[in-house]
């Protein structure tokens, strides 16, 4: 009996280890003509109006393409599907949509695609993460509530042309069009959401090739009916990582084309092992040391200022993120068309005399010290808030402690609650290219991300003053004017800009990464 | 003997409700709410965190809630994910290819494992045995995830000999992970071996069969050697159900979708569903490998009796 057992168990284990050599061969998606790999983290969602990170936006922007798109130096609005998006009062606005443009299953794209995609997004029972993008089109909150099924400022006019009510005038309302939250969807979409976000069907450059393959790969194949620019590389296989530490060492063995985001601690390495084959780019993100201004420690503005005067950007930067992230300065980065050249200006610098004076002019502290908060679940905000509350402490004469929050989640949880009494450490990435999107979201009342919990009639104002100007100039003018009040309050602290360092193998050329940080695949060349 | 069984089984199921219901209190205890969890670095909008929490049955009291899991996975369904998988068909999955890398990691520890302790009992405090013995020290004593960067980085990048990471390059890309999962318990398995061997060859019914004039491999082979192995055995039978959970660490370095992966990433986001599905695989893989010990014992010695 002891014999047959060992033999059973011989048999099994032997079989299990056959079955792995039988399915070896796997995916050679590497090596085809034409084809190359990227490393991705596992998205959220492959929804267009429900991913929350990167990754989701990396996929869905090749699979799907919205009215307009942005120019990946300047960010500029460019038409895309639209062949006009116009308006008189910034309130109602007419799309044109170009003829010819087609999903990867043939059906045409309609403005039915769009209005059934925005109506699809925000209704309740869809849950889909980003369905807030459409909170300014006339009738949202009926649909989200769940009590009407379509938002009454959609309307279309004919296959080729629709209309936009919104609630208010926006002047900014074509650029929040290229985010992918605004893609059309097919209507086989909605039969079953759940199957279609396995394999979506859009009209973007690129073709999903078989099912989300979870945690594993992604593999996407030329659309070569696509209505715009058409991608250079034949095939883009996503490889899904865990982390980019595993990514890195496959892209040194030669087993990954393009890694998107080095991890700041290979990046010494990684520039002088991949020499001309790493790259760096801007982005849209930034970070900040944020107050709750009512709060008995910070609802002096002038304490506000001389901490920012307190913290050596430079330093910090250079040290800890190895010159990845650059010092801000301004609350809108250089990225966006119509940023203010630095707005900031000493205010952002440090000066520890300067700091120094102000604090004691604004009266200091109440009991002396403050505290920063901070979530340790990402690699480098441990050290650099350790290090900026030195900085703070030596330079004001105060007493900084920091205090760990394990996870992200939890730190956001707290501060969109208002438990969160101490300074703390947050971060922006924008959703459209417009300086707007740095002000509104984090600094007007009723804004869902006002963590600070700042109220200031007089900004809120020229933002509205901006959301109605006629032309891009003036509304731009606007927004500068509430930058410079916005900065005379310092209800958060600009510290820096974030980039990203991308890397890639010998087989591709032409690798570049937006402002978004997505990989531009479609202009990738395979050699 | 079948009633013994029987009684097992009915232990197992105890077991098994017991375990889910701990598990499933310890989920509410993790820190942060999983619906912020799923909005990423944005605060969720709170019409988004109401229909979440309505989907999955989120603001429902503890109780009703584990009720509720109760009964789906009696029908074989384990809910689904916040992102919308279906939790048994993603483990149904992974479990595949954790069983994969346990299996890699098993058959180093057979193969490498017992011939090392083999070797270094034949030829005790010689040459062989000396080496065996320093890195048997060495496996028991490294950190198996610094032999996993270390052996990624020099036999992946720097020689390219195996595939890095991923599961793409078949039953090639398990060997690496398999040894390094294995590499602890390969070890141990390497000294187990040698101890019971080296005290078998001192035996009688050893120096009988030599009597006899048996080969010295057929003595050391199929006398010797069969009985030594009762408690490595024993210990590889246990040992499967711990490489089937043990390989959390393994899987993400090595970039491996199984089950260990899955949990990790599950207990970081508060996914509930998840975190208490793989739990019920694991608890069920390692009743079933107790059980099956336990019956082994009596198997491999008859003096063991279950009536």
């Amino acid at each position: 009996m002891f014999l047959q057992i060992r033999g059973m168990v011989a048999i099994g284990l032997t079989s299990v280890l056959l079955a792995s050599v039988a399915s070896c061969g796997g995916s050679e998606a590497g090596k085809k003509t034409g084809a190359f790999s990227a490393a991705i983290l596992e998205p959220s969602s492959l929804m267009p109006a429900n991913y929350s990170e990167v990754y989701g936006a990396q996929v869905v922007s090749a699979l799907f393409t919205p009215l307009v798109t942005f120019d990946i130096k300047t960010n500029e609005t460019r038409l895309e599907v639209a062949e006009s998006v116009e308006s008189t009062d910034n309130k109602v606005w007419k799309v044109r949509l170009k003829p010819g443009w087609t999903f990867h299953n043939g059906e045409p794209v309609t403005s039915r695609s769009f209005v059934d995609a925005w109506n699809f997004a925000a209704n309740k029972k869809s849950a889909q993460l980003n369905a807030y993008v459409f909170g300014d089109i006339k009738g949202y909150r009926e649909v989200a509530s769940g009590a009407e099924e379509t938002m009454s400022g959609l309307r279309v006019v004919d296959d080729l042309n629709f209309e936009i009510t919104l609630v208010r005038p926006w002047s900014q309302f074509r650029q929040l069009l290229g985010y992918p939250a605004f893609s059309p969807l097919p209507s086989v979409a909605y039969k079953d959401p759940k199957a279609f976000e396995q394999r979506p069907i859009g009209n973007g450059p690129f073709v999903m090739e078989g099912a989300w393959q979870h945690d594993q790969q992604i593999t996407l194949r030329r659309n070569d009916s696509y209505a715009g620019t058409k991608a250079k590389a034949g095939e883009v296989q996503f490889k899904i990582y865990q982390s980019f530490d595993t990514a890195y060492n496959d892209l040194l063995a030669n087993n990954l084309d393009v890694l998107p985001a080095i991890p700041t601690a290979r990046s010494t390495e990684a520039k002088s092992l991949l020499g001309d084959r790493f790259g760096e780019s801007p982005s849209g993100r930034m970070e900040y040391l944020g107050f709750p201004v009512n709060g008995e420690k910070f609802t002096s503005p002038g304490v506000r200022r001389a901490i920012s005067m307190a913290i050596d950007r430079d330093a910090i930067t250079k040290a800890i993120f190895k010159g990845t992230r650059t010092p801000a300065t301004g609350f809108v980065p250089p990225v966006v068309p119509g940023a203010a050249a630095d707005a900031c200006g000493a205010l952002c610098v440090h000066d520890a005399a300067a700091a120094k004076a102000a604090f004691d002019a604004a009266g200091g502290i109440p009991g002396g010290g403050f505290t920063i908060g901070y979530n340790s679940d990402a690699p480098e905000n441990k050290e650099w808030v350790e290090a900026a509350a030195r900085q703070i402490s030596k330079d004001l004469g105060v007493n900084v402690e920091t205090k760990a929050y394990p996870k992200l989640a939890v730190l956001l949880g707290d501060l969109s609650s208002g438990k969160v009494d101490t300074a703390f450490r947050t971060a922006w990435t924008f959703y459209f290219p417009s300086p707007e999107n740095y002000l509104k979201p984090l600094f007007t009342q009723d804004a869902g991300e006002n963590f600070s919990r700042y109220r200031n009639d007089k900004f809120e104002a020229l933002l509205r003053d901006g959301a109605a100007a006629k032309d891009t100039e003036a509304a731009d003018a606007k927004y500068a004017e509430a930058e410079r009040v916005l900065l005379d309050d310092m209800p958060y602290v600009p510290l820096w800009y974030q980039g990203v360092m991308v890397g890639h193998s010998k087989r591709v050329s032409d690798v570049s990464v937006d402002s978004f940080r997505r990989l531009r695949i479609e202009s990738v060349v395979v050699k | 003997m079948s009633r013994y069984i029987m009684s097992r089984v009915l232990q197992a199921v105890l077991v098994l409700v017991g375990a889910t219901f701990v598990i499933f209190v310890i989920t509410f205890a993790l820190p942060g709410d999983p619906v912020q969890a799923l909005a990423g670095e944005r605060a969720a909008d709170p019409a988004f965190a109401e229909a979440i929490r309505a989907r999955y049955h989120l603001d429902e009291p503890l109780l009703q809630q584990y009720v509720r899991f109760l009964a789906g996975a009696l029908h074989g369904d384990l809910g689904q994910t916040y992102s919308g998988q279906d939790v048994a068909q993603m483990l149904g999955e992974r479990i595949w290819v954790s069983a994969q890398l346990a299996a890699f990691a098993l058959a180093f520890q057979i193969v490498i494992g017992v011939g090392a302790g083999v070797l270094s009992a034949l030829r005790r405090n010689g040459v062989a045995d000396t080496g065996v013995r320093i890195f048997t020290l060495a496996g028991l004593s490294i950190p198996f995830f610094v032999t996993a960067f270390v052996l990624q980085l020099v036999v992946g990048v720097k020689f390219g000999w195996l595939p890095v990471a991923g599961t793409e390059d078949g039953f090639l890309s398990y060997i690496m992970p398999g040894f390094v999962l294995g590499s602890l318990s390969t070890a141990y398995v390497a000294r187990l071996t040698r101890g019971q061997l080296a005290e078998s060859l001192r035996e009688d019914y050893v120096r009988m069969a030599t009597a006899k004039g048996l080969t010295r491999v057929r003595v050391v082979a199929h006398h010797a050697l069969r009985n030594s192995l009762i408690p490595v055995v024993t210990f590889l039978g246990l040992e499967v159900g711990a490489l089937l959970s043990g390989a959390v660490i393994t899987e993400s370095i090595f970039n491996i979708p199984g089950m260990g992966q899955a949990m990790a990433r599950a207990v970081y986001l508060g996914e509930r569903t998840t975190v208490v599905g793989v739990v019920t695989v694991f608890v069920f893989v390692y009743v079933v490998a107790n059980l099956l010990v336990d019956l082994l014992y009596a198997v491999l010695d008859p003096r063991i009796r279950y009536a």
